[in-house]
C-alpha cells in the first residue's frame, strides 16, 4: 500500500504477546514501520510518541491502564492520534475513551481490515494536524520578521480600519502607514487583505484591535 | 401495760363498730316505734316480724356484732310487748318459747347474714383480682404473639436473602466466567486474525516476502494453540468438577435453574411453561446439571432480545425413552441462524452480537461428562430447540 513519501510509523502497546506481534506484522505488511511496547511506562522510558503518526493501545494493562495514558497524552499536549483495542469493552469505556478523542474503539478479537482501516485514519489525521502545525510554525517565522512598527500596522488592518484611520491612530502620514502595508504583505507572503485577516487569526493576532486610540 | 394496751386496741375496734352499733339500735328503735303505731291502731296482738327485719338489716349493714347487738335489744322489746298485751293474752308458756326461738333465730339470721356478706365481699375482692391478672396474661400473650410473628418474619427474610445471594453468586459467577474465558481466548484470537491476515499480505506482496510469511504463520499456529489450551482446560475444570457426584432429581435441578433466572426472565417478560414427566434420578453433579439447565434458560432469554416484547416463551418439558431421560427446552426466538446450526457446540460460535459463543460449548461438556448428548436444531414453528439425553440410573456415565 502507497502511503506516501514516508513510511508511517505505528506504536503498539499491548501487554500480550500474541496481540503485539499480530497487529505488528500485519501493520508491517502494508508498508508500515511498527514499534512494540509490552506497557505505557516502557513506551515512555524508550520511544519518542513525537515521531510516531497512530498509536494502537490496549484498555486494559497492567500498571497505568491504556485510558489513564490517552488522560496523560492529553495533558501533555500530544496529539499523536489514538486508537484503542480491548478485550472487554463496555459502552461507557468507549464514550469515555473516543470523547477523550481516540480515532477508534475495536474490540478483539478485530478483523484485520477494521484495524488499518482505524490506523489509516489516524494516519490521515496526524497528516493534517503534522501539516497544520508546519504551516502555523512557517507563518510564525514570517511574523517574527516584521517590526514593531509592521506588526501595529498590521494589527489594525485586520481590525478592519483603513490607511488613513491608522495614520491618525498612531501618529504617521498615510504614505507612511502605505509603505508599511506593503512591506508587511510581501513579509508575510499574503495576496489580500483577506488572506492576512485568515492568517492573523491562526497567529491570535490582532483581536481585540490595539490602535493607539486613546 | 397488758390491760392498757388491750383497752387501747377495745377502743379503737369500738370507734371502728360504733357507727354500725349506732344504726343497730336506730333500726330496733324504729321497729320498736312502728310495732307501737301498728298496734295502736289495728288493736291486735303485737307483732315481732319488724324486729326480724331491723335484726337481718343491722347483721346485712354492720355484720355480726351489730347484728347480735339488734338482737340483744330487742329482746326486752319483744318481753315487753308480750307482758303489755291485752289481758286474754297473759304470759304463757307458749309465748316464752316464742320469744326463745325468736331471739335465737334473729341471732343465728344475723351471723348468717354476715358470713354471706363477707363471702360475698371476698368473692368480689378475688373476682376483680382475677380479672386483673387475667388482663395481665393477655397482654403478655399478645405481646409474645406479635414477638413470634416478628421472628418469623425475620427468619423468612433471612432465608429470601441467602436464596437470592445464591442466585446472585452463581449468575456472577457464570458471568465472570465466561468474561474471563472471553479475555482468555480474545487475545489469542486477535493474534490468529492478525497474523493470518498479514500472512496473506506477506504472499501477495511483489515480491513476496517469504520469511516475514513464514514468521506470521508459526504464529498463527502458535496463538491457535494457546486457545485451544484454554478451552481444554475448562473442559478439565468442568470435569474436575465431578468430583461430587450423586443423585440428582432433574425436575428439583430445573427448578433451582428457573428460580436463579427467574429475576431476568420477568425482567424481560419471558413465560416459562414446564411439563416434567415423573422419573427416577440421574446420577451426577447437581450443581452442574444446574448451571447446564440455567445456562439453556439465559441462552433463550438472551435470545429473545431485539423480538417484540409480546409471548416470548420457553417450554421445558421431559419424558423418559428407554434407560434415558429426554428434556427438551424450545423456545419461540428467532432460533439459529444457518451458520450457527450447523456446529452450534462449536467455541466462538454465536449469534449475540456481545456473546461469547460459549454458552453451548459448555453446556455440551456437561452434558458429555454425564454420559448423555446434547442436539441443537431450529423449531417447526421457529425458535431453537435443544435436546438432552441423559442416562438414568443404573447407567454409568462415561468419563
Amino acid at each position: 500500500m502507497n502511503t506516501g513519501q514516508e513510511q508511517p510509523v505505528v506504536f503498539v502497546v499491548d501487554d500480550d504477546v500474541a496481540v503485539r506481534d499480530g497487529v505488528s506484522s500485519l501493520l508491517r505488511s502494508v508498508g508500515m514501520r511498527t514499534e512494540v511496547f509490552a506497557s505505557p511506562e516502557e513506551l515512555t522510558a524508550r520511544g519518542t510518541l513525537a515521531s510516531a503518526n497512530c498509536l494502537v493501545l490496549d484498555v486494559r494493562l497492567p500498571g497505568i491502564s491504556g485510558l489513564e495514558f490517552q488522560r496523560e497524552l492529553n495533558a501533555q499536549a500530544s496529539r499523536t492520534p489514538v486508537i484503542f483495542i480491548t478485550g472487554h469493552g463496555d459502552v461507557p469505556m468507549s464514550v469515555r475513551a473516543m470523547k477523550a478523542g481516540a480515532v477508534e474503539f475495536l474490540l478483539k478479537p478485530f478483523r484485520e481490515q477494521e484495524l488499518l482501516d482505524a490506523v489509516q485514519q489516524a494516519i490521515q489525521i496526524d497528516r493534517e494536524q503534522r501539516r497544520e502545525a508546519a504551516g502555523l510554525a512557517e507563518l510564525r517565522e514570517r511574523f517574527a520578521l516584521l517590526t514593531v512598527r509592521e506588526r501595529e500596522v498590521m494589527e489594525n488592518l485586520v481590525a478592519g480600519q483603513l490607511n488613513k484611520q491608522i495614520g491618525e491612530a498612531i501618529g504617521a502620514a498615510e504614505s507612511t502607514i502605505k509603505a508599511h502595508r506593503a512591506q508587511l504583505m510581501r513579509k508575510m507572503q499574503a495576496n489580500s487583505l483577506p488572506e492576512l485577516v485568515r492568517m492573523a487569526d491562526r497567529l491570535g493576532v490582532g483581536l481585540p484591535p490595539v490602535g493607539a486610540r486613546t | 401495760m397488758d390491760m392498757v394496751a388491750g383497752g387501747a386496741r377495745m377502743l379503737g375496734w369500738l370507734q371502728r363498730t360504733r357507727t354500725w352499733y349506732m344504726v343497730a339500735v336506730t333500726l330496733v328503735v324504729a321497729a320498736l316505734a312502728l310495732t307501737l303505731l301498728l298496734q295502736a291502731v289495728t288493736e291486735d296482738r303485737p307483732s315481732l316480724f319488724l324486729f326480724f327485719a331491723a335484726i337481718v338489716s343491722a347483721a346485712w349493714l354492720g355484720g355480726t356484732g351489730a347484728g347480735l347487738v339488734a338482737a340483744v335489744i330487742s329482746v326486752p322489746a319483744g318481753i315487753y310487748f308480750y307482758a303489755t298485751s291485752n289481758a286474754r293474752a297473759a304470759v304463757s308458756v307458749d309465748g316464752f318459747v316464742m320469744l326463745v326461738f325468736f331471739a335465737l333465730c334473729a341471732a343465728v339470721g344475723a351471723v348468717m347474714n354476715a358470713r354471706r356478706r363477707t363471702a360475698t365481699a371476698r368473692l368480689i375482692g378475688a373476682h376483680r383480682e382475677l380479672e386483673a391478672k387475667a388482663g395481665a396474661l393477655e397482654a403478655v400473650n399478645a405481646q409474645l404473639r406479635t414477638e413470634i410473628a416478628e421472628r418469623r418474619r425475620a427468619e423468612q427474610a433471612l432465608k429470601d436473602a441467602q436464596a437470592e445471594l445464591l442466585r446472585v453468586s452463581r449468575l456472577t459467577t457464570i458471568g465472570q466466567l465466561s468474561a474471563s474465558i472471553a479475555h482468555e481466548v480474545n487475545q489469542p484470537l486477535t493474534g490468529v486474525i492478525a497474523n493470518a491476515g498479514s500472512c496473506v499480505r506477506w504472499l501477495d506482496a511483489v515480491p513476496p516476502d517469504l520469511a516475514e510469511a513464514r514468521a506470521a504463520a508459526r504464529r498463527v499456529v502458535r496463538d491457535g494453540e494457546r486457545a485451544s489450551a484454554v478451552i481444554s482446560n475448562i473442559r478439565g475444570m468442568v470435569r474436575r468438577g465431578m468430583a461430587e457426584r450423586g443423585d440428582v432429581d432433574i425436575g428439583r435441578a430445573i427448578g433451582e435453574a428457573l428460580d436463579m433466572a427467574h429475576a431476568r426472565l420477568a425482567g424481560q417478560g419471558v413465560a416459562v411453561t414446564v411439563q416434567l414427566a415423573a422419573a427416577p434420578p440421574v446420577t451426577g453433579d447437581r450443581i452442574q446439571l444446574e448451571q447446564l439447565f440455567l445456562n439453556l434458560i439465559l441462552n433463550a432469554a438472551e435470545a429473545f432480545a431485539g423480538q417484540p416484547a409480546e409471548g416470548r416463551e420457553i417450554r421445558v418439558t421431559s419424558e423418559v425413552r428407554g434407560a434415558d431421560l429426554l428434556i427438551v427446552f424450545a423456545d419461540n426466538g428467532p432460533g439459529f441462524d444457518p451458520e450457527v446450526a450447523k456446529r452450534p457446540f462449536e467455541a466462538f460460535v454465536t449469534t449475540k452480537p456481545d456473546g461469547m459463543g460459549f454458552g453451548l460449548p459448555i453446556c455440551r461438556t456437561i452434558v458429555e461428562t454425564h454420559g448423555g448428548t446434547i442436539e441443537a436444531e431450529s423449531g417447526e414453528q421457529g425458535g431453537a430447540v435443544i435436546r438432552i439425553r441423559l442416562p438414568l440410573n443404573g447407567r454409568r456415565a462415561s468419563t
